[in-house]
């Protein structure tokens, strides 16, 4: 603990106006805890809260919190005056989620495990199973070993806080089947793991290493190892297969390379520094928010990009003179935010210190 | 930073207030207490950004980056590095208005 933190004075010059926002949920009736928008901006407040030093005058609030959304979707509009200073908002929450119940059955309604593929991702517990999804629209395909399944996809809108009964037909497959068995390997001999195996276009819901077993038929089928939908390595299975399939592809690294104008910028990721400055190459994959930045200059886009990285990407920034957001003769917007080395916790906010002179820093340790 | 502390030092009196906001909040909390280890004499209120949404109202995209704010709440002065003796005499004009 810092103790000279803790001397620290606020200075007291509040507007007269106050706010307490509340939100329930429609299953349990409980808090979720949402951020507060307030007047269309984020705010570091959560429900049940009370915001203080409001100025008189109408303001909006909405509430955002995961698996959750206002039962209106408009802002809450309230209005503060002198005689009406304090204001009092309860907003209900549906929780935008719902369940799929999936049993592949074979002839005789019997279970048989499958593998889930929703939306062509196979990260998702075997069937029979229960899945907690949000609200939407979602293709579902599922695998098996031995088995063909009927349908072979299925198209279904997921309902606020309903289950759907889904259920597939399972057919085993006559005959041996053939053994598949793939280990990835990278220019220096080590295993890659966790690529996804797909099989003839589809997610088979294997990830390298895998070994499994496939049914004999007279078609020919493509395996292939992804990451996301970046095929990395492909394989011809022929029709008429026996025995073991040994595939052991050679994947090469995926690079993200960075580079801006003028050089020598510091490189975010996911809002990190990374220590690095540009240009400069990666190995990255997956979904990151990338951003290059320094003192007098801005990215075109505020805070960076979302890159989807599934494939060798190099990415070239034109950092413009200036900066974005608030500039020189704007208001200060207000925020609150957690003091550090005060005991008990404490926050503080920008709109305290109206009336005096402040620096305000941004600033981190290095 | 030293800079910053000795000018809100000399004029904390007269009504300046120096807040510095830790853009990587928590994650720079061990870094932060050795900073004030090495400066025992920093008095400054230090806030933990948990949410990028104040950076990217303001337009943070590395640091550090300084605002000084007039008394009316209006940004006056926007700078990457900031300069002692150049914060201390903006400072100065801005509580004299």
């Amino acid at each position: 603990m810092i103790p000279m933190l803790q001397s620290c004075t606020i200075e007291e010059d509040p507007w007269p106006g106050s706010l307490t926002i509340t939100a329930i949920t429609d299953i349990d009736g409980t808090d979720p805890g949402a951020e507060v928008i307030l007047d269309g901006r984020g705010t570091a407040y959560h429900t049940p809260c009370t915001i203080t030093d409001l100025e008189p005058g109408e303001h909006t609030v909405a509430l955002v919190v995961a698996d959750y959304s206002m039962a209106d979707t408009n802002a809450y509009t309230v209005y503060l005056d002198s005689d009406n200073s304090h204001a009092e908002v309860e907003i209900l929450m549906l929780h935008n989620r719902g369940v799929m119940n999936i049993n592949p059955v074979n002839a005789d309604g019997e279970s048989v495990t499958a593998r889930v593929i929703l939306d062509l991702e196979s990260s998702y517990p075997p069937a029979p199973c229960e899945l907690d999804v949000p609200t939407g629209q979602y293709l579902i395909h599922l695998a098996a070993d031995g088995y063909t399944v009927a349908p072979e996809s299925l198209e279904v809108d997921v309902i606020h806080n309903e289950m759907q009964e889904l259920e597939f037909l399972m057919t085993p497959v006559a005959g041996d089947s053939y053994q598949v068995e793939i280990n990835a390997y990278d220019e220096e001999g080590n295993s890659v793991e966790g690529l996804e195996v797909w099989l003839d276009g589809l997610p088979y819901g294997y990830n390298t290493p895998a070994e499994f077993s496939v049914a004999p038929d007279d078609e020919d089928h493509l395996l292939e190892l992804r990451i996301g939908y970046s095929v990395r390595a492909e394989h011809l299975v022929l029709a008429g297969q026996q025995g073991t399939v040994l595939w052991e592809p050679v994947i090469s690294e995926i690079k993200l390379e960075i580079m801006s104008i003028p050089g020598g910028m510091p490189i975010f990721i996911d809002e990190q520094v990374t220590g690095f400055n540009t240009p400069y190459e990666m190995s990255l994959t997956g979904s990151h928010f990338v951003s290059v930045g320094s003192n007098g200059f801005a990215t075109p886009l505020p805070g960076g990009w979302q890159l989807d990285i599934t494939d060798d990407t190099q990415i070239e920034i034109t950092l413009e003179a200036g900066t974005d957001g608030i500039q020189v003769g704007d208001v200060a917007t207000d925020f609150m935010l957690p003091l550090y080395g005060v005991d008990p916790a404490g926050n503080m906010s920008l709109q305290q210190f109206r009336g005096r002179v402040v620096l305000l820093n941004f600033w981190f340790y290095n | 930073m030293p800079g910053l502390n000795t000018v809100y030092s000399e004029l904390q009196n007269q009504g300046f207030r120096f807040l510095a906001v830790n853009i990587l909040g928590e994650a720079d909390e061990s870094n932060i207490e050795t900073m004030l280890e090495e400066h025992p004499e920093y008095n400054f209120p230090i806030l933990l950004d948990h949410s990028p949404w104040i950076r990217d109202t303001y337009g943070v995209i590395a640091a550090p980056v300084n605002l000084l704010i007039d008394k009316t709440g209006v940004i006056r002065y926007r700078e990457g590095v900031i300069e002692e003796d150049a914060l201390r005499s903006w400072v100065e004009e801005l509580i004299s208005e």
